[in-house]
């Protein structure tokens, strides 16, 4: 019980659309402890990406409570919901969605400075991250002078910046050919089991999938071990 | 302010033209405006100046000065009904003799110099202190090539005068005033006997027979042209200042509106509104202030290098109220794009809309 860092217990989804209302997901549980890699897999409309952005406190759940280290997220103030996303929560995209005026170093530091980190503390962190990333010298290039597989690099490092309790990646290697895509979700794996995070990988690849601790199937709004 | 340096930075382009065009719209604003409020102040500035709270005109003229006509007589008349003895007004178009160029034209305003009060001097004696044949003369005069203490020659009757005293905003009809002492003689330049245009007189209001008594205000208001000028130009510049602030404070709605994505990323990184506000703020109000400093100093250089008879006029309140509506503007254009990015899905951000 210690172990686990964020819980779902019984979360429910509801979209409206004038007068009738689908419910996108179905009473989901699931608990991912410390240092632990799953992925959800599951055709499109299948309610994945509906799930993260709940877990990401992007989306509020119709019904059902959210807790990350043992707090509730959801009943929070919309200040909170921001200061949870930018501390305890890191995203990774299906694009890199890097800001494309930022070269690789302030990619990072922004982030220290939403979540509040101290600039010495930041800055060593995004030196250190860059390194392990292999990014070092890639520090002051911008978006647009990097390679695909590059940028997604610089996202994993932003998602890992905040020192976040949960990792959160939508298709990360969607735009990415195999080798590189493999490569990504290796550096995500490893980042989580050296630093004991929890992470959630949504994924439409099925051979990225030995990297991952446990799978999910996602169909129609439930969600089932494999 | 980390975010808005780094943008400005690396969009140098980009923002350099954007601020080109608020520096080319703010000196459009303050150029028009300058030139009309120049042109509306050399057409009457001096009568708005006169010395006087009321102006009494023949009744015939129907308040309008210039179709005034008093003689002798009615001087003496209003002056006992009065009670009291002001000073006449009299009108003469006329021009200044120069050496060896074209004529300067110029306006007299023949007052009686004891009685009419003192006028606000730059230089030299004022109208109280004057003495035979010295007249104290407009300073725009001074773009002709006069100085103080030259001699001027009427160039209809030959009357040579000394200029002794500068003084500053007399411009009537373009041309600059000199008042001169009924002594000199302007009053009878047309008619065999002395006419005048006015009484000047400060005080109570009187009703008089057989004479139109009026304020000054009035007066200004029914010079041939005057309504109809000031007008126009009131017009020309409402419209002006309504167009220009409505262009550039769309603009920044559109460029704020592009960057929603960006925003949207912020967002789930954990940014709140505010620190995306912040940056766009700080953005609108730089490039806003840089068009105001550049548009001055523009308006500033094409002041010196224009023609002295073009009269311009730029009041620092002018500038200061135009530069806080457009900061005002454009900051409320900008905001109601953010207000879309309070409301930003951050699923979009992320590439996909499931």
């Amino acid at each position: 019980m210690e172990q686990s860092i964020l819980e779902l217990k019984s979360v429910s989804k509801d979209f409206g659309d004038g007068n009738s209302t689908i419910r996108v997901l179905k009473k989901i549980n699931l608990t991912v402890n410390k240092g632990e890699f799953i992925a959800i897999v599951g055709p499109s409309g299948s309610g994945k990406s509906t799930l993260l952005s709940i877990i990401g406190a992007l989306l509020t759940p119709t019904v059902g409570e959210i807790t990350i280290d043992q707090q509730i997220v959801h009943q929070q103030y919309n200040k909170k919901l921001n200061q949870i996303r930018a501390k305890k929560i890191g995203f990774i995209f299906q694009s890199p969605n890097l800001i494309p005026y930022l070269d690789v170093y302030s990619q990072l530091r922004i982030v220290a400075h939403i979540a509040k980190i101290d600039n010495r503390q930041g800055e060593r962190r995004a030196q250190e991250l860059l390194k392990r990333l292999d990014l070092s010298h890639r520090m002051r290039n911008y978006p647009n002078e990097l390679s695909g597989g590059e940028k997604q690099r610089v996202a994993i490092a932003r998602a890992f910046m905040s020192d976040p309790s949960v990792i959160l990646a939508d298709e990360p290697t969607a735009s990415l050919d195999s080798v590189r895509g493999r490569n990504v979700v290796e550096m995500i794996s490893q980042e989580v089991k050296s630093s004991n995070k929890a992470a959630i990988m949504v994924t439409h690849d099925e051979r990225m999938l030995d990297l991952c601790d446990r799978v999910y199937n996602m169909e129609d709004g439930l969600l089932s071990q494999k | 302010m980390f975010l808005a340096w780094k943008e400005f930075s690396r969009n140098k382009l980009r923002y350099t033209l954007l601020s080109l065009i608020m520096i080319a719209v703010l000196f459009l604003v303050f150029f028009i405006t300058a030139l009309s409020n120049g042109l509306g102040y050399a057409d009457s500035a001096a009568i708005s100046n006169l010395n006087a709270e009321y102006v009494i005109l023949s009744e015939e003229a129907e308040g309008v000065m210039i179709k005034s006509e008093l003689n002798n007589k009615n001087l003496d008349e209003v002056f006992e009904l009065l009670g009291n003895e002001y000073s006449p007004f009299a009108i003469t178009i006329s021009a200044l003799e120069r050496k060896n160029e074209r004529s300067v034209d110029i306006v007299y305003f023949t007052v009686n110099t004891s009685r009419y009060g003192d006028v606000e001097i730059t230089e030299g004696k004022n109208l109280s202190e004057l003495e035979e044949n010295e007249v104290v003369v407009d300073e725009s005069i001074k773009g002709f090539g006069f100085e103080l203490n030259d001699t001027i020659l009427d160039s209809r009757t030959d009357i040579e005068m000394v200029i002794a005293g500068f003084t500053k905003d007399h411009v009537y009809s373009h041309m600059p005033v000199i008042f001169t002492d009924e002594s000199i003689g302007f009053q009878a330049v047309y008619r065999m006997e002395d006419t005048y245009n006015a009484v000047l007189y400060n005080g109570e209001m009187v009703e008089l027979d057989q004479y139109e008594v009026q304020t000054l205000d009035e007066t200004i208001k029914t010079i041939p042209g005057y309504s109809e000028t000031q007008g126009s130009f009131t017009m020309m510049k409402v419209f002006l200042v309504v167009i220009s602030v409505f262009v550039s404070s769309v603009f920044f709605y559109v460029i704020t509106l592009q960057k929603t994505h960006q925003f949207g990323i912020l967002k789930a990184i954990g940014a709140n509104t505010w620190f995306i506000t912040k940056s766009i703020l700080i953005q609108v109000s730089f490039i806003t202030l840089i068009g105001l400093i550049f548009s001055n100093l523009a308006f500033y250089g094409i002041v010196q290098v224009m023609p002295e008879e073009m009269p311009i006029i730029l009041s620092w309140n002018l500038i200061l109220g135009t530069g806080i509506l457009f900061l005002c503007l454009n900051t409320i254009g900008a905001l109601l794009s953010i207000r879309k990015v309070t409301k930003i899905d951050a699923l979009e951000a992320m590439g996909r809309a499931e």
